[in-house]
């Protein structure tokens, strides 16, 4: 089972913008164990209004969670865009 | 830290369709960056290496030279020359790869891989190599199999490839790839596969990609057809070190590798054909031999300097090597002239005795005092080019056998590289877009630009249209990407007649492919490539009046019996002069145009050199340069002829005191600066094409030196300098000239003496010169050649001549009605035989020719020899029952009164159909008329006065706007007598616009004009003849 958010759920994360050290979702803080794998996107650029410019990272919480976040690359905010089970 | 690497693996926008940046931009990225080197790695050709090649030179990079080849698998690899051996080979196996698959989709095997692989590095390429492809489908046998058969074929010279593009799946591939480069004992390295410079070029690259696939970018996403990010951009090493962080070793093998390659695309030393001399002979020997033969056969009366140019020009050529090239050159006119085929040389080649010797080019330079300096001496740094010019219709002939003499692998025509221009990228852009198909066409047509990034500026501003359900689309978008679409390749064509004949076999100089022309090859490089080289080409180019010469000759040669020979005439025919000082030149070569006959009465050629000078003169450059009428002054001396310098008087003489020719510039830097001959061309070129004040500078002051050595005050020589400067944009090559001019010479000389002939053989080469076939037979009729109209019964496909009484006469042929195609023609005459069509049912019934097809020829008259009205023909035909066919049943058609067709509707129905009339105006229908108003024919404005306000009338047979008159518009009206030539304002224009942009048949009012010799009428109202009489 994947939770799956489209619109991605804002998170704020620490220690370190390019590779965060962790991040706060929900109230809770969770450091990332592992980085497991690291892409970027960038498409839909005839459409201005919705130009997708993302890194996406694949990681291991230490509370043994599997999720995918992403950066907003012109924005700067990072998001969680997926939970798998 | 510094990072060593080098980035092998790159993608140009010669990668047709994919790579997005030009050679140039990726060598000055990689400079910016601080790459040592840097390879271009092309799908399946090397279409963009001179050019790579040189840009990197010139920015202190090292050029690595390679290829993405297509294996016949349909996986990818990278191979890259490490020695010139590795470069020639490169160049066969491309060629092996395109010549034997099919156009457009090369493949290679691993046999012809194993056959070429000596000198070549290869790397495992991409994700769509054998072993990548093989592991992405999960199939590790496969992909140990085809490592092993590489290893086989490249021993070490082999390196697994690894990308990191940052997407998901790649992890795992590179894993992979590493494991199985470590088992098999394989060294990996790290590419970037770049398609591009910056990542900025990503919307040009997706949309080249979805042209390519013939799809939208919504679907191309879709399919995946898109990469999903920009990372294949040319990439700082920095950024590679850390991209590789884990595997430094993959960074270093990259720069190892680069250290490795070494190739030279300067091919200067083998660019010259050898010529297979006969026993006993060199090329020079038999050059010589020839040379001689010539001198004895071509120079009656031999100048005493004609020895001793002879001499000195053998010397030269020999001494730069160039006997083989001109021995190539000689037989291949040698062959053409004995299969009947017209040529002659064109160009600066006609400076040379020896080419006149050899009978390449067709004027002597000594009678005419050419330069052989323009043509060919040491010092430059050009290669002569020697241009051919065949009959249009049997140029293939030579071009043939130009690749049977020479074998294929000696013989290639070089390519010519079509970019995107405004119309074909703002459509295919805007397909990408998904935009609405009339929309694209809408703003298509309403274009007027030719480039690419104007047709941006032309959308930001104006084309954004008023309706609201368009204004939605991204109109920005496109003119942002439009805009970056200038100059990107989009496909090869073949360029007109540039062959390259080489010593060596060209396919280790630079790969082959197949041109659309089943069985022609070409080279996969463009003229300014192939000349950057070092290699010459030699251009066998197609002039259609050549062969409307040969056909004129044949006629008079079926006539009489004999032909005069042209290429011997004298030059001082007083008839062809007539001709010329009266303008009455429609139809001849170079001297028909409308500025030439404005110019004629007033020049008034009385010599050949004259001729000559008109030529060159009457251009738009000169005009515009403000040179002929001083010229023209002089000329009737109203002007003094002065020279600045004694020196330059012998030079300029010829012209007045005006330079007119290339050739002179030279002779003057040579006796004012006293610049070699080399040097003096050079600054010539120099001039022509510099526009940068430091490059002007430079030139003056070599110039003002020179000419202080040579004892010339400085004020004349500055003088001088800037009379060249002024002059250079302008000038023609005399030599050129010259042969042109004798060309113009020979087709006057067929007017004035074989009229018939010459109108024949005009009306069966068209579409060719100034004016349109109606144009032509209205001349041909002011000069007693009747002109008869297509017949059933008397024509052929072609026009033929007829006697008629004394004189012959034209026949048009059937190749003039409109709608009867080239098999229609040849089923008529097939079937004809040589029994006549005895009436429209004897027609039909043998002809079986379509229902619309025998209207056509009956309504243009084609069928009037069977002595039965138009219009009861029609009639009678629509009461035929017959198919094409198959049996018929003949319905009895009940005989009826039919009004007579007449004249205007006869001349509507030859004008839709034979676009002319050959024995009727239709000015003549509206004569009566017209006369009644006070308008006056061609032949009534001949006998009024300067100054005087006349109306004229007549059909428009040339609109020409010519950027250089600053907005005046010229135009032809022809009436059954003749033409007139009309002067419009600009202001004049924009009152009467419609008018005189889109009536066919004109009235003005205006003022005659006589200047010399010439007449026109300046107007200052039009109207369009038709709806005035409406009117009235």
């Amino acid at each position: 089972m994947t939770r799956l958010w489209p619109g991605g759920e804002a998170i704020v994360v620490w220690g370190g913008d390019e590779t965060p050290a962790g991040f706060v979702w929900q109230g809770r803080s969770h450091r990332i164990e592992q980085v497991c794998n690291r892409w970027r996107v960038r498409t839909w650029w005839w459409e201005p209004g919705q130009a997708v410019c993302r890194e996406y990272l694949k990681i291991a919480t230490d509370g043994g969670f599997l999720c995918q976040l992403y950066r907003d690359q012109r924005s700067g905010q990072w998001y969680l865009a997926r939970l798998y089970d | 830290m510094d990072v060593p690497y080098v980035e092998l693996h790159c993608h140009s926008c010669y990668s047709l369709l994919d790579g997005s940046s030009m050679p140039e931009a990726l060598v000055e990225r990689a400079a910016a960056l601080g790459y040592p080197a840097l390879a271009l790695t092309d799908r399946d050709g090397l279409y963009g290496a001179v050019r790579f090649w040189r840009a990197a030179n010139d920015r202190g990079i090292k050029p690595i030279v390679g290829s993405e080849v297509t294996l016949d698998e349909g996986s990818h690899l990278t191979l890259l020359a490490e020695t010139q051996a590795g470069y020639a080979n490169l160049c066969r196996l491309i060629s092996a790869g395109q010549l034997d698959g099919q156009k457009g989709e090369p493949r290679l095997t691993f046999e012809m891989l194993a056959t070429y692989a000596e000198g070549l590095l290869c790397l495992s390429g991409c994700k769509q190599g054998p072993v990548a492809a093989a592991l992405l489908a999960k199939d590790r046998e496969r992909a140990c199999r085809a490592m092993g058969r590489l290893q086989d074929i490249f021993a070490d010279r082999l390196w697994i490839e690894l990308q990191r593009h940052l997407v998901p799946m790649e992890a795992r591939l590179n894993a992979s790839l590493v494991e199985l480069a470590r088992r098999m004992h394989v060294e990996i390295v790290a590419t970037n596969d770049v398609h591009y410079a910056r990542p900025e070029k990503q919307p040009v690259h997706d949309v080249l990609t979805c042209i390519r696939h013939h799809t939208t970018l919504h679907e191309a996403l879709a399919s995946g057809l898109l990469h999903p990010n920009a990372e294949r951009y040319l990439k700082a090493p920095q950024e590679m070190g850390a991209l590789f962080a884990d595997l430094p070793r993959a960074l270093d093998n990259a720069a190892c590798i680069a250290g490795r390659c070494h190739v030279c695309l300067d091919f200067a030393d083998q660019r010259l054909p050898s010529f297979p001399a006969p026993a006993g002979h060199t090329p020079a020997s038999y050059l010589r031999a020839l040379c001689e033969e010539g001198f004895r056969r071509k120079l009656a009366l031999p100048a005493p300097q004609a020895r001793r140019q002879l001499a000195h020009e053998l010397d030269v050529i020999e001494r730069l090597g160039m006997a083989g090239y001109l021995l190539v050159v000689w037989d291949i006119v040698r062959f053409a002239r004995e299969q009947r085929i017209r040529c002659q040389g064109r160009g600066s080649a006609a400076n040379s005795l020896v080419a006149y010797l050899l009978d390449i080019t067709p004027v002597d330079p000594l009678q005419h005092d050419l330069l052989f300096e323009r043509f060919m001496s040491e010092g430059t740094h050009t290669m002569p080019d020697i241009d051919v010019d065949f009959a249009a219709d049997r140029r293939e002939e030579v071009i043939q056998y130009v690749y049977e003499r020479y074998g294929e692998e000696h013989v290639g025509m070089v390519c010519n590289v079509v970019t995107f221009r405004a119309r074909s990228a703002l459509r295919e852009v805007a397909k990408a877009l998904s935009f609405p198909a009339d929309v694209i066409d809408r703003a298509a047509k309403a274009l007027d630009t030719r480039s690419a990034e104007a047709a941006a500026d032309a959308i930001a501003e104006a084309l954004v249209p008023a309706q609201e359900s368009e204004r939605d689309l991204p109109w920005q978008v496109l003119a942002r990407v439009l805009r970056e679409m200038e100059g990107i390749p989009r496909h090869l064509s073949i360029h007109v007649g540039g062959m390259l004949v080489t010593a060596a076999p060209l396919v280790e100089v630079v790969p082959l492919e197949r041109a659309t022309m089943p069985g022609r090859v070409v080279v996969q490089w463009d003229k300014d490539s192939v000349e950057d080289a070092g290699l010459i080409k030699i251009d066998l180019l197609s002039l259609r009046t050549l062969g409307m010469i040969e056909e004129a000759l044949t006629h008079v040669r079926a006539e009489r019996g004999t032909a005069p020979d042209l290429d011997r005439l004298p030059l001082d025919d007083p008839a062809v002069y007539r001709l010329l000082q009266r303008a009455d030149t429609v139809g001849c070569f170079q001297v028909e145009s409308r500025a030439q006959m404005q110019m004629l009465p007033r020049l008034r050629p009385t010599r050949f050199e004259d001729l000559i000078v008109e030529v060159a003169l009457v251009r738009p450059g000169p005009i515009q340069g403000n040179m002929v009428h001083p010229y023209l002054k002089r000329r009737r001396g109203e002007e003094p002829v002065r020279y600045l310098h004694p020196a330059l008087e012998p030079i300029l003489a010829e012209t007045l005191g005006v330079m007119v020719f290339q050739e002179q510039v030279i002779r003057v830097a040579q006796a004012i600066a006293g610049f070699a001959p080399g040097e003096a061309d050079q600054l010539r070129r120099a001039m022509s094409r510099s526009r940068s004040r430091e490059a002007m500078g430079a030139l003056c002051d070599r110039f003002l030196a020179g000419a202080q050595a040579n004892g010339v005050e400085k004020e004349t020589a500055a003088e001088v300098f800037q009379q060249l400067m002024a002059f250079s944009g302008y000038g023609f090559c005399k030599s050129h000239a010259a042969a042109f001019a004798l060309v113009a010479y020979q087709t006057l000389y067929l007017k004035a003496y074989f009229p018939a002939a010459f109108y024949c053989a005009l009306l069966n080469h068209q579409p060719m010169g100034f004016y349109s076939p109606d144009v032509l037979i209205g001349d041909a009729r002011r000069h007693g050649v009747a002109i008869l109209r297509p017949d059933v019964n008397c024509s052929r496909e072609a026009c033929t001549l007829e006697t008629a009484g004394a004189a012959p006469v034209v026949r048009l042929g059937l190749r003039y009605v409109h709608g009867l195609g080239e098999a229609w023609q040849a089923r008529l005459v097939g079937r004809r035989g040589d029994r006549s069509f005895r009436d429209l049912r004897d027609f039909c019934l043998r002809t079986r020719l379509p229902r619309a097809v025998v209207e056509n020829l009956i309504r243009c008259g084609a069928m009037d020899s069977l002595r039965r009205a138009r219009r009861d023909l029609l009639w009678a035909l629509g009461g035929m029952v017959y198919r094409e066919e198959g049996l018929d049943l003949d319905v009895p058609v009940e005989p009826v009164e039919l009004p007579e067709l007449g004249r205007l509707g006869r001349l509507l129905w030859e004008y839709e159909l034979l676009g002319l009339s050959p024995d009727d105006h239709v000015m003549g229908v509206y004569r009566e008329w017209l006369r009644a108003r006070g308008v006056l024919s061609a032949g009534e404005l001949a006998s009024r006065q300067d100054g005087e306000m006349v109306r004229v009338a007549g059909l428009v047979v040339v609109r020409q706007r010519p950027p250089s008159a600053k907005g005046h518009v010229f135009l032809t009206l022809e009436d059954e007598e003749g033409l007139v030539n009309l002067i419009v304002r600009p202001q004049v224009y924009e009152r009467y616009r419609d008018a005189l942009r889109n009536a066919p048949l004109l009235l003005v009012e205006g003022r005659l004009q006589q200047v010399e010799r010439t007449r026109s009428v300046l107007v200052y109202q039009a109207f369009p003849l038709v709806s005035r009489s409406r009117r009235r």
